[in-house]
C-alpha cells in the first residue's frame, strides 16, 4: 500500500512529530461506487483524497476518458467492468503511486490518430496495474514516460483479427525500471511491446495468438527476458536495435509462416540467449547486423531452420547448444562468417570419439550445400528430400564446393547438453 | 481501326509498361530493410525500379537507410512512394507528399515523422500538430539522430 509505504519512510526519521503529522493527516477513506455508493468512478474521483481508496462493486460502468491525477487504490470486486464502449480512452493515471487492480476493462476504441489504451499510465512513477482483465481494446496497458511500475497477473484478450485495428497488449514506451510479470496477453498486434526502455525485466508472461510478434523489442538496451512462453504469434518475436539484452528460459513455439521465426535478432549486440527452447518454428534463430552474442545451451527442436546467419552477424558465440529432428540445421548467406561454434550436439554428426572425451573427433558442418542454394533461390525448397539434392550433399561431402567452410564445429558433442 | 486508334492504344500500352506502385498489404508484408512486420497503416515506404521491382519498408526511416546501403544503385530507382498519414494505407508519389515531424505521433521506427499529402496537413486540423520539414531533411534526420540512437533527450535516460 502507498500509504504503508510512506508510513514507513517517516518511521525511519525516528521523529515524534513527524509521525504525529503524517498520522493526523493520513486518514484514508475507502469510497464505494455502485449499489448505493458513487453511481460512476468519475464521480467518486471527484470527492477522493490522496490515498484513498475507491472500490468499485460488481456492474458495467460506461465511462472512459478517466483520468487519475492523485495516488489512490482504485479497485474492483469481481464483475465491475469500465466499458469504453469503443471510443477513446477509458483510464489515465498521471499521479505516481497508483494502484489499479481487479478491474476488467472493455472496449477502448480504435483509432488511426491516437493509440487509445485501456490503461495508459503517462509520466507516473512507482505505479502499480495487476490483476485485471482486459477485453477487445485497441492497446491494453500503455506505460509512457514511466518508471519503476509493476505491472503483473493481468489477463489482456484483444479482438484482432487484422493488425490494422488492433494495437499492442502490453506497450512501454520511454520507460525504465519496469516489471512486467505473469501476463497472459492474446491476439494483439504485438502481445508486450517496447521502444526505448532501461533495465526493465518481463517475466513469467505468455504471450500468444498476436497477429504480430510475441514481444517485439525496438531501442530497449540493458532488458532481461526470461521464463516467458512465446507461441503462436504470426512473426514469432523479435528484439531489435538493442544491446545487453538477456534472454533466457523462454520457450519460442509453433511460429509458422514465411516471415516468421522463433526469434529474430536484427542489430543486437553484447547479448545473452541461453538455455531457451525452440521448438517447431518455420526459422528457429536468425541474426542480422548483430554481433558479439553468447548463444549457449538452448534446445532447438522440429523447426524448419534452426539457425539463419547473415553475413552481417558477427563475432557471435554458439557453444553447448543441442540441435535436434531440424530440417535444416543452420544456412547463411555468405561462404564467410567470423562467428565461433564450439560444443554444440548436432544430431546430424556422423562423426566418432576414439579418444572417448565427449567430443567428436572430426570437426562438423552444419551448413549444408543444399541449404545455401536455399537461402539464394527459396523455391529450391521444394526439392529438398530428392535424389538429386542427396546426391549433391553426398558430393559436397567429399568435394565441398558451396558449403562454408567457415562454419564449423570443430568439437561436437556427442551427447546433447540440454 | 483508325490511325488515332492505333496510337492511342500503342500510348496506352507503354504507359502500361510503367512500373506502378504495388499497394502494401499490412500485416502480411515484411520490411525488406528492418525485417519487421508491416503493420501500422499510417506508416510505410515503397520504392519501385526501373524493372518494377517493388521494396516495401515499415517506414520512412527504412527506406532512407535502404538508399543509403546501396542494394539498389540510385540510377535504376524509378520512383518514391509514402503511406499518407492522413488516409491510411494509401501511397502517393514521395514529390506530392508533406512530412511533419512531431513528438505526438511515434512512428514504427522511432524518429516521429509522419508523410502527408501536400495541403492536407492545413486543411485537416485533426492530424497532429508538430514542424513540417521537407525530403531532405527528413534524410539528414534519419541519418544524423536516428543512425546514433534516438535516445538523447529522452526525459528518463
Amino acid at each position: 500500500m502507498v500509504r504503508g509505504r510512506y508510513g514507513s519512510a517517516w518511521y525511519f526519521s525516528s521523529c515524534l512529530a513527524f509521525v504525529l503529522v503524517s498520522h493526523t493527516s493520513a486518514v484514508s477513506e475507502r469510497l464505494l461506487v455502485g449499489h448505493g455508493g458513487f453511481p460512476t468512478l468519475q464521480a467518486a474521483l471527484a470527492k477522493a483524497r490522496a490515498g484513498d481508496t475507491v472500490h468499485i462493486l460488481p456492474g458495467v460502468y460506461r465511462e472512459r476518458e478517466i483520468d487519475i491525477w492523485l495516488p489512490l487504490v482504485i479497485e474492483g470486486s469481481p464483475g465491475a467492468t469500465l466499458d469504453g464502449e469503443g471510443a477513446g480512452e477509458i483510464l489515465r493515471v498521471r499521479a505516481s503511486g497508483t494502484v489499479i487492480q481487479g478491474l476488467t476493462f472493455r472496449r477502448s476504441g480504435v483509432s488511426f490518430l491516437r493509440e487509445n489504451a485501456a490503461i495508459r499510465v503517462e509520466g507516473a512513477h512507482d505505479c502499480r496495474i495487476e490483476r485485471n482483465r482486459l477485453e477487445g481494446c485497441f492497446f491494453g496497458i500503455y506505460l509512457s514516460k514511466s518508471a519503476r511500475c509493476v505491472v503483473q497477473y493481468n489477463v489482456i484478450l484483444g479482438s484482432a483479427e487484422r493488425e490494422a485495428t488492433s494495437g499492442n497488449g502490453i506497450h512501454l514506451w520511454y520507460c525504465r525500471d519496469i516489471l512486467v510479470r505473469g501476463n497472459h496477453v492474446v491476439r494483439h498486434r504485438d502481445g508486450i511491446y517496447l521502444e526505448f526502455v532501461r533495465h526493465s525485466t518481463v517475466e513469467h508472461n505468455v504471450s500468444e495468438g498476436n497477429l504480430r510478434y510475441g514481444i517485439h523489442f525496438m531501442f530497449s538496451d540493458s532488458c532481461s527476458y526470461r521464463f516467458n512462453l512465446f507461441q503462436r504469434n504470426s512473426a514469432g518475436v523479435a528484439v531489435m536495435y538493442s544491446r545487453f539484452i538477456l534472454m533466457e528460459n523462454n520457450r519460442f513455439e509453433h511460429n509458422w509462416g514465411e516471415s516468421a521465426f522463433g526469434l529474430l535478432l536484427k542489430d543486437i549486440s553484447q547479448s545473452h540467449v541461453r538455455r531457451n527452447v525452440f521448438l517447431s518454428n518455420t526459422t528457429a534463430l536468425y541474426l542480422e547486423g548483430s554481433n558479439h552474442n553468447l548463444v549457449d545451451s538452448n534446445r532447438f527442436h522440429a523447426n524448419g531452420r534452426a539457425l539463419r546467419l547473415m553475413a552481417s552477424a558477427t563475432g557471435n558465440t554458439f557453444i553447448a547448444n543441442s540441435f535436434v529432428a531440424n530440417t535444416i540445421d543452420a544456412t547463411t548467406n555468405s561462404t564467410f562468417s567470423f562467428n565461433t561454434f564450439r560444443a554444440n550436439y548436432w544430431d546430424r554428426y556422423r562423426g566418432y570419439d576414439i579418444d572417448r572425451n565427449g567430443y567428436g573427433d572430426v570437426p562438423f558442418h552444419p551448413v549444408s550445400a543444399f541449404g545455401i542454394l536455399t537461402e539464394r533461390f527459396p523455391a529450391l525448397l521444394l526439392f529438398l528430400r530428392s535424389f538429386i539434392a542427396e546426391l549433391w550433399e553426398l558430393a559436397e561431402q567429399v568435394f565441398p564446393v558451396l558449403t562454408p567452410m567457415a562454419i564449423v564445429d570443430p568439437t561436437p558433442l556427442l551427447k546433447p547438453p540440454v | 481501326m483508325s490511325k488515332q486508334r492505333v496510337v492511342v492504344s500503342i500510348l496506352a500500352l507503354l504507359a502500361a509498361c510503367q512500373p506502378r506502385p504495388e499497394p502494401i498489404r499490412f500485416g502480411e508484408d515484411v520490411c525488406v530493410y528492418c525485417q519487421m512486420g508491416i503493420s501500422d497503416p499510417r506508416f510505410g515506404a515503397e520504392l519501385l525500379t526501373q524493372q518494377g521491382r517493388a521494396y516495401k519498408f515499415d517506414a520512412l526511416e527504412c527506406m532512407v537507410e535502404f538508399e543509403r546501403s546501396g542494394q539498389v544503385p540510385t540510377e535504376r530507382i524509378h520512383s518514391r512512394w509514402v503511406v499518407d498519414f492522413g488516409q491510411p494505407g494509401e501511397l502517393i508519389a514521395l514529390e506530392s507528399a508533406e512530412f511533419v515531424f512531431t513528438p505526438a505521433v511515434h512512428s514504427p521506427m522511432g524518429l516521429n515523422v509522419y508523410a502527408v499529402l501536400r495541403g492536407r496537413y492545413e486543411a485537416d486540423s485533426l492530424l497532429p500538430r508538430g514542424r513540417k520539414i521537407s525530403w531532405q531533411e527528413v534524410v539528414e534526420l534519419v541519418q544524423t539522430q536516428w543512425r546514433q540512437g534516438p535516445l538523447q533527450g529522452s526525459p528518463l535516460q
